[in-house]
């Protein structure tokens, strides 16, 4: 028995005139499903009407459905084939004709025709994931049909939603929450859709197939500084960052200097995929024997760290006035240590960052020399300069000769 | 001698000296009554040439002359509002003193009665709770009533004014279809014949198409 819309809809018989009676009804069927209709013919007083040759009509495809003829409990039954019913409303005349005693009469019977349930799937999912990174999986699934789809489901490898019944032109969307594997690369996802089409039992189904992308994400750090600074020597020392993933990443750059000034030290920098950049610094060590640099990147849920080292030697005693001005040359020549050997961390090991092709690489460095003489020196160097510089020039030759003392 | 109403014939012998009386005879308004006999002697020889009268009391209703063979015929045509009842109507041969003949006379004994003629006419088809109508006339009768039977029940009866009618009634629900034959006849009464009327309709059911179960496969 088909049931009516909403399983609720009962028959509607009334009598609308003395020579008919009109029996409003409304039934549904998926077009291909044989429907069955059966009438009962009755007097006034209730009793069956036996004999008599009931037409069935659908008016709106203009159609003789069959005829039928009352058997002793007046019931008359017709099947209609509807696989080539137009989809819609179908108004179904039942009538009788005129003849022994028995007056003429009609009913109609409303039924309506539905396209087969079709179902459709579509799946949403981010394009690109990180690895290990939790996503959801939105599928939809419609109806292009006119007939309900019944316990629909929602697969998706070992995980399955169950949506319930999905009327005609209707949808629904189910959510699956997955991790992404931790190995980048590309990743392909199949979901389908199961149901039960209302009213013929035929098994619905339909799948499709999500690409996503896990993305290759990283983020190198190094710290380059001199093996070995005097105390009170302010040095250079420099962080090279590379972003070895697939996303720009503004990062937060932290720098804790334990044994220099100052000791802690905050910078930002944004990095376009694949590239690197290199951020110079400046401290001052301090009175100890050594000073460690810790760094670290931290942004779009990246982080790198590094860590180095600088031997601190002790301050030279003070320079006597100097002979002569020392060149431009010497003024603004690097400090020798900075172009020493990488420290002996790991992510200093790694080859110096090569520039990007963005030029977003950036190298700041800056180079004060430690002169401790000069044409800022102080006037009472000044005036000795005057009475023996003669001697001063032989004692720095002797001390240089005594003490190795490098040039700065 | 001999009365006739229409066919019917009675012979009323007439004697001079004796009139014999008959047994009553049945006769309807409008139909005329012929009284027939023959006039004869105490020997029994016809009298001819002789006058013979019909009288209603001292009303001359007719009169004619014996033939040669003494015969003679005198009709009467019953009013069509005579009083109903017995009647005697009276054969007189005056006296004729031409003819030596002495005055006679003989009773013919008549009921006058009515004859009721019912048409009646109805619906072709009649169903379950109809109100229908059957009208119709009587002849014979000004007055009175009328019944429609089915198969010798009364369902309704009406009365008659000026010679029609019209009976209603409701259609009851436990008659079956098919022909229906309704009777429409008066109530007996005195010196009434009544010729029923009939109405030959059908009882014609309507369905009702009462859709029981729409099931698909």
């Amino acid at each position: 028995m088909i049931p009516m819309r909403g399983r609720a809809l009962p028959l509607l018989l009334g009598l609308l005139g003395p020579a008919a009676t009109l029996a409003l009804a409304q039934a549904h069927v998926v077009r291909g499903q044989a429907l069955t209709i059966t009438v009962r013919l009755a007097d006034e007083n209730g009793a069956p009407l036996a004999g008599v040759t009931v037409h069935f009509l659908d008016e709106t495809d203009g159609v003789e459905v069959g005829a039928g003829v009352t058997d002793s409990d007046g019931c008359a039954s017709v099947t209609w084939a509807t696989s080539s019913a137009s989809p819609g409303l179908h108004s179904i005349l039942i009538w009788t004709e005129e003849g022994n005693y028995v007056e003429k009469s009609q009913t109609r019977l409303s039924v309506e025709v539905l396209a087969p349930a079709e179902l459709g799937l579509s799946v949403s999912a981010p394009a690109a994931v990180r690895p290990g990174q939790s996503f959801v999986v939105r599928a939809t699934v419609s109806n292009g049909g006119q007939a309900a789809a019944q316990d629909v489901k929602v697969k998706l490898g070992r995980k399955s939603k169950e949506l319930g019944d999905l009327p005609g032109g209707a949808s629904l969307t189910a959510e699956f929450s997955l991790r992404a594997p931790n190995e980048p690369g590309d990743y392909d996802l199949t979901v389908e859709a199961v149901g039960v089409e209302w009213g013929t039992g035929r098994a619905l189904s339909v799948s499709s197939r999500v690409h996503y992308h896990v993305k290759t994400e990283g983020l190198a750090l190094e710290i380059r500084a001199p093996y070995s600074v005097r105390e009170g020597e302010k040095f250079a020392f420099s962080v090279d960052l590379s972003n070895v993933g697939e996303d720009e990443v503004s990062l937060s750059i932290s720098i804790n200097i334990s044994g220099a000034r100052p000791d802690h030290i905050e910078d930002f920098a944004t990095l376009n995929p694949g590239a690197s950049i290199t951020r110079a610094y400046f401290a001052t060590a301090g009175e100890v024997s050594e000073i460690l640099l810790i760094a670290s990147a931290e942004g779009g849920g990246l982080r790198a760290s590094d860590e180095a080292t600088i031997a601190v030697v002790p301050a030279p005693p003070p320079p006597r006035p100097p002979a002569s001005r020392p060149t431009p040359t010497e003024l603004t020549s690097p400090p020798a240590n900075l172009t020493s050997p990488p420290s002996t961390s790991p992510a200093t090991r790694l080859a110096p960052p090569s520039t990007s092709p963005g030029g977003h690489a950036e190298v700041e460095v800056s180079v004060t020399p430690d002169v401790g003489a000069g044409s800022n020196a102080p006037p009472s160097l000044r005036g000795a300069s005057a009475l023996g510089s003669g001697f001063v020039l032989a004692a720095l030759v002797i001390l240089r000769g005594v003490w190795r003392v490098e040039d700065p | 001698m001999r009365i006739r109403k229409r066919n019917l014939l009675a012979l009323l012998l007439l004697t001079l000296a004796v009139a014999p009386a008959l047994a009553q005879t049945k006769v309807y308004r409008g139909d005329t009554v012929t009284v027939s006999g023959v006039v004869k002697d105490e020997l029994g020889n016809p009298v001819a040439g002789a006058t013979v009268q019909l009288l209603d009391g001292a009303t001359l209703l007719d009169s004619t002359t014996t033939g040669s063979d003494g015969s003679f015929t005198l009709t009467w045509t019953v009013p069509p509002d005579h009083p109903l009842g017995p009647k005697t109507l009276t054969v007189y041969v005056p006296e004729q003193p031409s003819l030596y003949v002495e005055a006679s006379s003989a009773s013919v004994y008549v009921e006058i009665w009515a004859l009721a003629v019912i048409s009646a006419s109805g619906p072709q088809r009649i169903h379950r709770g109809d109100e229908v109508t059957i009208s119709g006339s009587v002849q014979g009768i000004s007055s009175g009533t009328v019944e429609v039977q089915r198969d010798g029940n009364t369902i309704a009866t009406g009365p008659v004014s000026g010679g029609q009618f019209s009976v209603s009634f409701t259609v009851p629900n436990d008659w079956q279809k098919g022909p229906v034959t309704l009777t429409v006849t008066c109530p007996s009464g005195s010196y009434v014949d009544v010729q029923e009327g009939q109405v030959s309709t059908g009882l014609w059911v309507r369905p009702t198409i009462e859709v029981t179960e729409v099931s698909g496969g």
